[in-house]
């Protein structure tokens, strides 16, 4: 046994497909017998060497139907109100003005300027995600970059200069 | 009608995007589409070299680098070199899919520089009569210079180009490689856009697609007549 805990033939086996996306069978199973890999249907090679390509992560486990899809351009934002016009263009060309609250793009209470500027880009889509459970229909706005600074990036960006600048004076100083 | 259709496009692209993850996250394809490309192992052969084996991948599911991109989705694909994009089904379900899929693509990335625009629709056919028949009908009344070539056994194949202002059609007719006797039918219908605009694009697609289509159907049957068999249809078979 070598210092992750597999024989020497099984560690010489994940060496050798030397991939982060081939996984040896033998490497996952002692760990966690209930992860759903996709079944080998090659019978040929031994159990020892069998593929597993690569593990599915559950929670992608899920269909859906795209109902509607727009593409959307931010006209104008209505600081006061916390809410934004923008065009929404369909697959057909169709266009449509709608207004927007804020709360479709953040939970952040702060002004919505601080988040989105006029001319940003986004696909607005509705899907029915089929679950075990009943359908649930969703929609959603994605915005394309740049990307919308949230309060939770605010605390990123502290941590990564605490680690990269420490010691630095600051930048508002 | 057609087991080959794919909308191809001409410009500059960056490949390196096109992971299933960026199509996921502007819901450009349903999830399952995503987990399909994700999770499905490709085909893979071994060779024994020495102690150990070396695997080779063919028919990569996906495969994303900064030069090209291979996305291998249930039913149709996606490629796309730097400078060009092709999505392409062989079965009938997934044409509006792959209309669809190409207009989003290129509405996100609204500042994509587009040269031109084309559509493919292939198939293999069988007709009454055999292809030699049928060949040598249509492109008749070959010089005498043929026979004293050839002899008399021999086939002719041809592929008409014509241009309609800003459109230039091509059709590519010969016999079949895959089935005996069969011909091989290709439209290529090609618009070469002059604002090199996304939105010029995307509003030929939709009004053009369908239209090159069906165009592309009357002029096999205008041309042999109504197939006796429809070879490699719906048979997943992508050349």
């Amino acid at each position: 046994m070598n210092s992750t805990g597999h024989s020497k033939d099984e560690a010489r086996t994940f060496d050798m497909l030397d991939s982060s996306n081939v996984i040896d069978h033998a490497f996952f199973s002692d760990e966690n017998t209930n992860t759903p890999f996709v079944k080998s249907t090659y019978s040929s090679i031994s159990q020892k060497e069998q593929i597993k390509w690569p593990f599915m992560n559950p929670a992608l486990n899920l269909r859906e139907t795209i109902r509607e899809w727009w593409k959307g351009i931010v006209l104008s934002i209505n600081a006061q109100e916390n809410s934004f016009v923008s065009e929404l263009i369909d697959l057909r060309g169709n266009r449509s003005i709608v207004e927007f609250d804020s709360a479709f793009i953040t939970e952040d209470k702060g002004p919505i300027d601080n988040f989105i500027d006029i001319g940003d880009e986004f696909a607005y889509y509705v899907v029915t995600r089929h679950t075990k459970m009943a359908p649930e229909t969703v929609s959603k706005i994605e915005f394309s970059s740049p990307h919308i600074w949230q309060a939770s990036d605010d605390k990123k960006a502290e941590k990564f200069i605490d680690t990269y600048f420490k010691g630095d004076p600051d930048f508002n100083d | 009608m057609f087991f080959y259709t794919s909308i191809a496009i001409v410009g500059n692209f960056n490949p390196a995007i096109f992971q299933p993850q960026w199509f996921d996250r502007f819901k450009i394809l349903p999830a399952q589409d995503i987990q399909y490309v994700e999770s499905r192992k490709p085909e893979t052969h071994e060779f024994k070299l020495g102690g150990g084996s070396v695997f080779f991948t063919k028919n990569p599911i996906l495969s994303v680098s900064p030069s090209n991109a291979i996305l291998n989705f249930e039913g149709f694909k996606i490629e796309s070199s730097r400078d060009r994009f092709i999505c392409s089904t062989t079965t009938s379900d997934n044409i509006s899919k792959i209309e669809d899929v190409i207009c989003k693509t290129f509405m996100m990335l609204s500042h994509t520089p587009i040269i031109s625009v084309g559509f493919n629709f292939e198939g293999h056919y069988l007709f009454d009569k055999k292809s030699e028949i049928l060949l040598n009908d249509l492109f008749g009344n070959q010089p005498k210079k043929f026979d004293s070539c050839f002899g008399s056994d021999y086939l002719v194949s041809g592929t008409i180009i014509y241009r309609d202002g800003e459109t230039v059609t091509t059709v590519e007719i010969k016999p079949s490689n895959h089935t005996e006797g069969g011909i091989f039918f290709h439209t290529n219908i090609n618009f070469n856009l002059s604002d090199k605009s996304t939105d010029s694009c995307c509003s030929i697609i939709k009004d053009k697609f369908r239209g090159s289509r069906e165009m592309s159907i009357k002029y096999l049957l205008d041309l042999f007549g109504k197939p006796a068999k429809i070879s490699y249809e719906n048979e997943g078979i992508n050349e």
